[in-house]
């Protein structure tokens, strides 16, 4: 393939992925569309706890859920105190999937800083990367508008769940709706395990509303 | 017997004129909710009886519609608890919680239990879980 050509179609290719943050300076990439489940999720690089980047992109190929997280939220303390959040990204790690803590919080607002959010990792366990988005840029892309809110991206980039961590309100897995307790993420891989559509890809989220700086 | 509450006006808050007419001793309280008894319905014993508990949220806080409100009531000898309670919200800031229970007996019984709740601003949320304690009347 012609040299020239190759570049246009990686170039092509990764627009679809790449954002302004992320993209190279003579690139034109337009602003990250709105989060859409069935749609490509918008790609996103943000930083851990120990100031490493971490892009959405670098796991092509791979099932990643995203949770927004407060470590400072009642319902997050809740959740991974007693709740759906105590196993569940360790179980689904241990599988394969790569899961993503993303805490939205503006500077100074509640469960944003940064000690907090170490101490809620070693408190709970969490294994996995949490990501700061003091902006809010990333959480405004995807709609996060609680705390705890999860989006789960299939192998092939897709959003495929948005919504509630369970059907148990209370956050702690015990005031389940119709009486049984639904953990949305484990249906949502169950329902990628077997090849076949997400039943529930959509649901309300419920907890506290995510710390926006504006 | 529940009391009804009727005594001094609180502190003028920001909120809901309900805030100025609540006083008394609540049987939990916190700057952001208080729960106060209301005046139980007469109870015949060995019949279904109701108690009611009023939460109001206070300052810039309203109930939180999307939260499962309960009170996990403690076993007491002579009563049977019916259920966990059910919310009913009055406004954005006052909701009633009625607890459905049979006694065995006629005379007074102390209910204690645990009033699992939930009250938030537009910015945040609280969850509480405070212990009470109440009385309950059968003729």
């Amino acid at each position: 393939m012609p040299a020239m050509r190759k570049t246009l179609l990686v170039t092509a290719l990764a627009i679809g992925f790449v954002t302004s943050a992320t993209a190279a300076p003579e690139q034109k990439v337009a602003a990250p569309s709105k989060a859409e489940v069935g749609k490509r999720a918008p790609e996103f690089a943000l930083t851990d706890l120990d100031g490493k980047q971490v892009k959405l992109s670098s796991f092509k190929g791979k099932t990643v859920v995203l949770e927004w997280f407060n470590p400072g939220c009642p319902f997050v303390k809740k959740s991974h105190g007693v709740g759906s959040l105590v196993d569940t990204a360790k179980r689904h790690t241990r599988a394969g999937v790569v899961w993503l803590a993303i805490n939205s919080g503006g500077a100074g607002k509640q469960g944003a800083d940064l000690k907090d959010n170490v101490a809620a990792a070693k408190t709970w366990t969490m294994a996995h990367p949490i990501l700061r988005d003091e902006s809010g840029a990333i959480g405004k892309v995807y709609g996060a508008t609680n705390t705890p809110h999860i989006f789960v991206i299939d192998k092939t980039g897709t959003l495929v769940y948005a919504g509630a961590i369970d059907n148990s309100p209370d956050a702690e897995g015990k005031s389940p709706a119709d009486g049984k307790l639904v953990n949305y993420v484990d249906a949502t891989l169950e329902d990628l395990g077997a090849g076949r559509a997400v039943r529930t890809p959509t649901t309300k989220a419920y907890g506290c509303s995510v710390k926006y700086a504006s | 017997m529940i009391l009804a509450a009727c005594s001094r006006e609180q502190a003028p808050t920001k909120g809901a004129a309900t805030e100025r007419a609540i006083g008394g001793t609540p049987l939990a309280s916190k700057p952001f909710f208080r729960i106060d008894a209301v005046p139980q319905p007469s109870c015949a014993s060995g019949g279904t009886c109701e108690a009611r508990l009023r939460l109001t949220a206070l300052g810039d806080y309203h109930v939180n519609p999307q939260y499962p409100f309960k009170f996990e009531g403690d076993p007491t000898p002579g009563i049977e608890l019916d259920g966990t309670g059910t919310l009913a919200q009055d406004d954005a800031k006052t909701a009633t919680m009625t607890i459905r229970f049979r006694p065995a007996k006629a005379g007074k019984a102390r209910l204690t239990g645990t009033f699992k709740l939930s009250v938030c601003t537009d910015d945040n949320c609280e969850i509480e879980t405070p212990k009470i304690a109440f009385d309950v009347t059968a003729s």
